[in-house]
């Protein structure tokens, strides 16, 4: 039986309450980040997908009613590159101006915020600190403290941009993943630093990094649960890219990194909204803290770098787990490798509920290897 | 081999090290000798490393220390006939489209650490760059970085620009960065790929030695 946009987006929304509330639901959710493919999917330049907003949207909505996922990723709206700098506080590489056109655009990560600046981002928090390095960020705009925030002040009307477009996926039948977000204190404060200076931080001024990292903390709750209020969408993502093992000793995640986490955790879960940690890196060493998390409150979203069966093994009772195709073998796997996994992950990670399959698909990825994925799910990832 | 020198190293205690270091040159020690027990403590922070005591931080934050020891050391060494051997040769980059660098820079400290001579060619390398390079330098490694997909097909033409020119068979290619893996290697056909700069050092030391 063929169902309308208005059942199939009630019946996705379920099953992604439920899966999220570790309870079992009628099947695994299939969700994947469309922005890297969905724009070649289309046969439009990556420029044209940032900056036309009825191209992205048609772009959007080739790739959802092909592929028939369970959920949008994020509302979208156009790219804006004075306003990219609020989560990636960098300098940042645009295609059709710095780079070619149908590249993604890259950030350059050098020592924006010098050791100087911790007092200052110590005291004033992450956003006062952030419009004082914009001259350094983009130095292409003049005046451009003034005009960010203008911006800023005017971004309630952008808001109303992006729900035009959230309500046409609704209609399409798809809810979303992500109500709202922002990257960590400490993935900021990495990005703004650089990694290596803010290694060598970590050993020759340990103590304003942490009380650096306290400050930012609920300027960052505030902005994640903006979005969430704007969407309705009761997931607020935190981006940890630097957090994981692969970046940072157990012992600086002990004291620094997941003391933050916590205090993220939890002021989320006060507005009852959950937490997605979206983990980048190896996390398998920093599973066994993650038990400390109030129960049914986060979402590990892991990817390839993590070993997720480990992590169904430590936290499966007390989170839902997301995760984790990665991007070499949506290009060069087959489908019947991309079917192997699936299957292997909905059997283990799956198991009991609480799994949510999830896959990031590069540019390159072969269009029968997304289909795999999805219809895995469908016809194996029953409960 | 000092012990206080090599413990306050391989715990990263920095002013530490630096204070013993200026000692033993102000009481006229060898400084040859220094620079080995700073290079046996970047050893044992490497095995530390790989049984995950030590993490990407610690190396970082040893390749500093190492960096300032040598600034220290180098009007001394220079001269002296004990600049050490140099063990291989390796030329290595960010493939083009692609101009991430970190874990490139990481990569460099350490193959230096470790008595490599490194020519970086940067960020965004197009395949003819690589190919001047090997022909130049003649490296018994060529290292190719690739973060993000889109670097997926300039590693694949950097190797087949290689064949073309005949030259490589005169090379290892090793692989890494957050972008590449098994499959991206069959399909570049690079000799390794890895996923540290540790385990990178190690394959490249195998490589040499043989």
């Amino acid at each position: 039986m063929k169902l309308e946009p208005e059942e199939l987006y009630k019946q996705r929304k379920e099953r992604i309450e439920a899966t999220t509330n570790l309870k079992v639901p009628d099947r695994v959710p299939v969700v994947f980040s469309e922005n890297e493919f969905a724009w070649d999917f289309a046969n439009i330049s990556q420029l044209e997908f940032m900056t036309d907003n009825e191209k992205m949207m048609m772009a959007y909505e080739k790739l959802f009613k092909t592929f028939q996922q369970d959920a949008a990723y994020f509302s979208p709206s156009l790219f804006d590159s004075l306003f990219n700098v609020i989560p990636s506080p960098c300098i940042i590489k645009i295609p059709g101006k710095d780079l070619p056109e149908d590249s993604p655009f890259q950030l350059v990560e050098t020592e924006i915020m010098t050791e100087d600046d911790y007092n200052f981002a110590s005291k004033k928090g992450y956003f006062r600190t952030l419009v004082k390095l914009l001259p350094k960020l983009r130095p292409e705009i003049p005046n451009v403290q003034n005009i960010f925030t203008e911006q800023i002040a005017r971004s309630v009307e952008d808001m109303k941009g992006s729900s035009s477009n959230q309500k046409r996926f609704i209609e399409w039948g798809f809810p979303f993943w992500i109500g709202g977000g922002m990257e960590s204190p400490f993935s900021l404060l990495s990005l703004m630093r650089s990694y290596e200076k803010f290694c060598l931080d970590m050993y020759r001024r340990r103590d304003i990094v942490k009380e650096t990292v306290d400050k930012f903390i609920p300027e960052i709750v505030r902005m994640s649960l903006g979005g969430v209020k704007a969407s309705g969408v009761p997931r607020a993502q935190i981006g940890l890219h630097r957090e994981s093992s692969s970046t940072f000793s157990l012992k600086i995640f002990e004291e620094i990194a997941f003391p933050m986490i916590k205090k993220i955790v939890t002021s989320i879960s006060k507005e009852n909204v959950m937490t997605i940690l979206h983990c980048d890196g190896d996390w398998t060493p920093n599973l066994e803290y993650l038990t400390e998390l109030p129960k049914g409150k986060c979402i590990l979203d892991l990817d390839n770098s993590t070993d997720i069966f480990k992590a169904k093994e430590i936290l499966g009772d007390r989170m839902c787990i997301a995760g984790n195709l990665h991007e070499p073998l949506f290009a060069f796997g087959t489908t019947q490798k991309v079917e192997e996994y699936c299957k292997k992950l909905i059997d283990i990670v799956g198991e009991g509920g609480g799994f949510v399959l999830k896959g990031e698909p590069p540019r390159e990825a072969k269009m029968e290897n997304i289909m795999a994925m999805v219809n895995t799910v469908k016809n194996y990832g029953v409960y | 081999m000092d012990k206080e020198l090599f413990d306050s190293f391989v715990d990263l205690r920095e002013d530490d090290v630096l204070k013993i270091v200026k000692e033993k040159i102000e009481s006229g020690e060898d400084v040859y000798s220094i620079a080995e027990t700073c290079k046996n403590a970047l050893i044992k922070i490497g095995d530390l490393f790989s049984i995950k005591e030590y993490f990407l931080s610690e190396l970082v934050m040893s390749g500093e220390i190492f960096k300032e020891v040598m600034e220290i050391l180098e009007t001394k060494l220079v001269g002296s006939g004990n600049e050490g051997k140099k063990i291989g040769k390796i030329v290595i980059g960010t493939v083009k489209g692609d101009i991430h660098d970190l874990g490139k820079n990481i990569m460099i400290g350490t193959l230096k650490g470790n008595g490599f001579e490194v020519y970086d060619l940067g960020v965004d390398v197009p395949p003819e760059k690589f190919v001047e390079s090997v022909k130049e330098v003649e490296p018994d490694i060529l290292g190719l970085s690739c973060v993000i997909s889109v670097g997926w097909d300039s590693l694949k033409e950097t190797v087949e620009s290689l064949k073309r020119e005949g030259l490589r068979d005169n090379v290892k290619v090793i692989l890494g960065g957050g972008g590449v893996d098994e499959e991206v290697a069959n399909f570049v056909g690079a000799d390794a790929v890895v996923k540290d700069a540790i385990e990178g050092v190690e394959q490249c030391k195998r490589w040499v030695s043989t």
